[in-house]
């Protein structure tokens, strides 16, 4: 699992198996965003994180479906 | 997220906001606006947080009557008592409650769900509504041995709170906080503001994991707050007189196998003490799910204990029940609390109007289009954000004065100029295509269309394909903005992105499959 920071650009790649996961989200695969809040307890891979997406607002997602993304570009 | 983050620091929204609202609140332009008639149905508000509040003051300004019921004696919740005042003082909740309550929204303080009041009790008062906004008050405890064996261990929610409400005593002259959020490190700060002598921070990892605000941790530092890194609490150590130390051990970061997720690990034979009179829990809260429970309240909960809902409508199992805040999503930002009381206002509109819920959140939009300040690039790219005028460092170890002083108007311009305006450009290519030099070019390279001007990469958006064909349809943004104008007139093909030749084959198969049915 990775850790998520404030800041970093990540991509919703894949679905998640969480609970959280819900209908609507699969609109968001494939889109960027960057993480807004990691939550307070920070390196809990089962924290949600706060992630803006790019044209959509902001959502909490489980890390399961989200990948960093080296570029920052 | 800001664009300028990408080059230097994020463009401040938070300064700049705080600046425009003082100037509005010191002009008195601040106002609620006009009200909707009375509908004539009342919805009760459980929790006056920011989540509460805000879909207060949305149902009330709909014409619902509201009511909130609050177990504190103050309105506010966690940014009343639980982020202390020399971070946001508990003057400007007072005038927002007030505003609130003008809009003839009605607080019953020191009422606690689930023992003074409950649901059956709300709903043979008339209540057609219930929005649950309790917020995650309860501390997690760290269950080393001794933690619940002195009265000096204490934790860190009920420490704020007890200063928020009043007690301003001071909690021991060694005080040690456990943890490495923001919560620790007011509980550390408050401490010095209360005369503790030694604060310090006992935290599990390194400076680089702590999920504190840097800010506030470099704010704490210049106060004198220690911090212990890659420490580890075993035990509360004591006599008969009471807390004498706490008992720890050092630990290494190892990198855990498949993945790069860092995890403390405890050094053998490494234990240590930190002298101490006073030990301050701070690990993290979770919601209080009993309070729900006596309150006959038979909503679902998540395997997280949060409240589950549905997050585009903030409904909960039970119809009419809508939760949000941290309630739902364990401790997180005010911002987000204020947005889900927000939604919920509208879908709690929606659901006394018979109207159905969306099965989709809702899209940004752009509220106005705001000129550009004119001015040119070298400057634009030297300026740096304005440093915070912070108070004197005295009066921050001795006082619960506001130690962010706010911008200037001078400096609210300058950051304010900082701004690249990334929301007007769509990358839709006019201008590369007009240049007459060539000067501007948007090429695309790979899965990418770079825009450039003079041979500077201006920017990369990576690319969309026909999902057929596999045609280059441009960029994401530059099709959203396509659609949004063309959709009324030729939806979208069931979600598929196709260019105009695929688009039309596929229609052309469609109907000719309607003319012509297979047998």
């Amino acid at each position: 699992m990775t850790v998520f920071r404030k800041g970093q650009k990540v991509e919703i790649y894949r679905k998640s198996k969480d609970e959280e996961w819900d209908n609507f989200m699969v609109k968001y695969l494939g889109r960027h965003g960057i993480v807004v809040d990691p939550d307070t307890s920070i390196n809990d891979p089962d924290t949600l994180v706060e992630v803006s997406i790019d044209g959509e607002g902001t959502c909490r997602l489980p890390q399961d479906c989200l990948r960093v993304l080296e570029s920052s570009s | 997220m800001c664009v300028r983050g990408r080059i230097d620091t994020p463009v401040s929204i938070r300064f700049l906001k705080s600046f425009a609202a003082e100037r509005a609140l010191s002009n008195r332009e601040y106002r609620n606006p006009e009200k909707a008639p009375d509908r004539g149905k009342r919805v009760f508000v459980i929790g006056a947080g920011p989540g509460g509040m805000s879909s207060a003051y949305y149902l009330a300004l709909k014409g619902y009557r509201v009511v909130v019921i609050e177990s504190l004696p103050v309105a506010g919740g966690m940014m009343m008592v639980g982020i202390p005042r020399y971070r946001l003082p508990r003057e400007v909740i007072d005038r927002e409650v007030e505003m609130i309550r003008n809009l003839g929204v009605e607080f019953r303080f020191n009422t606690r769900f689930g023992k003074d009041v409950t649901l059956e009790g709300l709903k043979a008062e008339g209540g057609d509504a219930f929005f649950f906004a309790i917020g995650a008050h309860r501390s997690f405890s760290t269950n080393i041995p001794g933690e619940h064996d002195f009265p000096n261990v204490i934790p860190a929610i009920d420490f704020l709170k007890d200063v928020a409400l009043g007690n301003r005593q001071k909690p021991g002259s060694r005080v040690v906080v456990i943890g490495g959020g923001n919560v620790a490190i007011d509980a550390a700060r408050t401490s010095l503001r209360l005369g503790s002598g030694n604060v310090t921070i006992a935290y599990r990892r390194t400076a680089n994991e702590m999920p504190a605000n840097q800010e506030e941790v470099e704010q704490a530092e210049a106060e004198g707050v220690d911090f212990s890194f890659l420490t580890v609490p075993l035990e509360v150590v004591g006599n008969d007189r009471g807390l004498t130390a706490l008992k720890c051990l050092r630990a290494e970061l190892r990198k855990i196998p498949e993945g790069d997720r860092w995890m403390p690990v405890p050094m053998e034979g490494s234990d240590f003490l930190i002298e101490a009179d006073t030990v301050i829990v701070a690990i993290g809260q979770k919601v209080d799910t009993q309070c729900l429970k006596e309150g006959q309240c038979e909503v679902d909960w998540t395997r997280r204990s949060t409240i589950g809902i549905n997050r585009v409508t903030m409904e909960t199992s039970v119809p009419g029940i809508f939760a949000a805040g941290d309630a739902v999503t364990g401790p997180a930002t005010v911002v987000e609390a204020i947005g889900g009381g927000k939604r919920a206002a509208e879908a709690i509109d929606r659901y006394l109007c018979g109207i159905p819920q969306p099965t989709m959140p809702p899209v940004p939009v752009r509220r106005g289009r705001i000129p550009c300040v004119e001015i040119s690039a070298s400057t634009k790219m030297a300026l740096k954000r304005p440093d915070m005028p912070l108070l004197g460092i005295d009066r921050r170890r001795t006082t619960f004065q506001q130690v962010e002083l706010g911008y200037t108007e001078n400096m609210a311009r300058e950051e304010a100029r900082r701004c690249l305006r990334c929301d007007i450009c769509l990358r839709c290519g006019a201008c590369a295509t007009h240049c007459p030099n060539a000067a501007l070019q948007m090429k695309d390279v790979g899965d990418e269309r770079m825009l450039s001007l003079c041979g500077t990469t201006l920017n990369r958006q990576p690319l969309i394909r026909c999902a057929e064909c596999g045609t280059v349809l441009g960029t994401e943004r530059y099709i959203d903005f396509v659609e949004k104008r063309t959709l009324p007139v030729a939806p979208a093909n069931r979600g598929r992105r196709l260019c105009t030749r695929c688009a039309r084959q596929t229609e052309a198969v469609k109907m000719q499959g309607a003319v012509n049915p297979q047998p």
